[in-house]
């Protein structure tokens, strides 16, 4: 059935859990813009018969007309399939600059076609030179805190580090006080945990 | 007297009608503008309107994915997508085949199809529902029931199909918030009957009776990035 493809791309998509990203389905992908060429080479060849024809053939003509629209449509649909899929993956990637700050671990990365690597890329920067200019920093907390430090565990080995107001010392396992605008990026890449009073 | 109110009814469509227009013209220059992108089918304006705000909408193409049953009125050139073993690439007219919604609906205002009302809003389906909605397995028949229905009952001019809508998603929305705010876990057997539709509202019911727990109890506020955490766990 025609546009069956698409919907298996725009269904993989749905699939994932939200806000997670899936492997960037190259194959399917470049399955649906053949099956698009497909459709045009039968839509010209419908068309170049119904000019041949002439205007006196009236029935086979109509039926030349619907099959050609039949092709028209697919491609449409197909086009709206492609659209919405790299539309939605774009709008996860967004998100992720405001998350998780310039760098991108790994197994995100690994997931990404090159042109969406571009775009994070582009995207994080413009984030970050607007925050620069602004001075503010636009990814902390909306919710005003009500003590500037609050008790973390560092979970993973990170070293000699300049906060803003010391020089710590984040070693594995070790529970410090910090200021929150500093443990936030450490805890939101995953390399800290909050502990509750 | 008669005159009168007649006259003011008129009135009344009329500056109806200038306020669609006036909206629509609006909509028309910020597709021109490459904006909004206008889906460039249905009569009249109010279905074009509706149509293309859902353009990168998932949910909104996989329910035009749904299959509904056909009859073609013309013979069709040039596809020989549904049956294989005709070599001539026709379409006879008078054959019934099934089409996805998509498809079919641009074929149907065309007058190159009938399109019949899908075997999911049947007599049966519509007897159970009177009987107990909360308990019919809508996933299984269709599970973009409602949005199916809704795009559908236009087309094939049925209008009992939004009452049928009405008064499950009535029912089935009760019974889908009760168990979503009191029970934390339900049985998997519940959440197999829901549709799209119902899932996504019992997930909200449910994020929302967390959030409203968390919110009484505290606890810490900043969390690892649900995109980071995720991953982790899939690779231990």
């Amino acid at each position: 059935m025609y546009g069956k493809k698409a919907s298996e791309l725009v269904k993989e998509f749905a699939n994932s859990e939200p806000g997670q990203l899936s492997a960037f389905n190259n194959d399917l992908f470049s399955q649906v813009l053949e099956e698009c060429n497909g459709h045009l080479l039968h839509l010209q060849s419908l068309l170049s018969k119904m000019q041949e024809d002439g205007p006196d053939d009236q029935t086979s003509k109509n039926a030349d007309h619907f099959g050609a629209l039949m092709h028209h449509l697919s491609i449409v649909r197909n086009k709206r399939c492609l659209m919405a899929y790299v539309y939605n993956r774009a709008e996860v990637i967004q998100h992720l600059g405001w998350t998780i700050e310039r760098v991108l671990p790994e197994e995100i990365e690994e997931k990404l076609s090159n042109p969406e690597k571009d775009y994070f890329k582009n995207h994080s920067a413009t984030l970050q030179s607007y925050m620069s200019e602004l001075d503010l920093d636009l990814a902390v907390d909306m919710v005003p805190p009500k003590d500037p430090y609050i008790k973390v565990r560092v979970l993973e080995e990170i070293g000699n580090v300049v906060l803003s107001d010391q020089i710590a010392n984040l070693a594995c396992h070790a529970i410090l006080f910090l200021r929150r605008t500093d443990a936030e990026q450490y805890i939101s890449q995953g390399l800290m945990e909050e502990l509750s009073s | 007297m008669y005159g009168g109110r007649e006259r003011e009814r008129e009135r009344e469509r009329e500056s109806e009608l200038n306020f669609t227009l006036r909206s629509i013209f609006r909509l028309e220059r910020l597709a021109q503008l490459g904006l909004i992108y206008i889906y460039p089918t249905g009569e009249d304006y109010k279905t074009r309107y509706l149509m293309m705000a859902n353009y990168f909408d998932i949910d909104d193409i996989l329910a035009e994915d749904e299959l509904v049953p056909a009859i073609f009125r013309e013979a069709t050139n040039g596809v020989g997508l549904f049956d294989s073993t005709d070599d001539m690439n026709k379409v006879e007219p008078g054959s019934k085949v099934e089409l996805p919604f998509w498809l079919a609906r641009e074929l149907h205002l065309r007058q190159a199809v009938t399109v019949n009302v899908p075997p999911c809003f049947n007599k049966r389906t519509r007897e159970e529902i009177d009987a107990d909605a909360a308990h019919v397995d809508l996933r299984n028949r269709c599970p973009y029931f409602y949005e199916l229905g809704y795009k559908i009952a236009p087309l094939v001019g049925d209008k009992t199909i939004g009452l049928v809508l009405l008064i499950a998603f009535r029912t089935r929305y009760k019974e889908v918030l009760i168990k979503a705010h009191i029970a934390f876990e339900v049985a998997p057997k519940f959440l197999s009957l829901l549709t799209e539709e119902e899932v996504k509202l019992y997930k909200a019911a449910q994020s929302s009776a967390t959030a409203f727990k968390k919110w009484r109890i505290g606890g810490p506020r900043f969390q690892k990035a649900s995109v980071l955490g995720r991953k982790r766990k899939a690779i231990q």
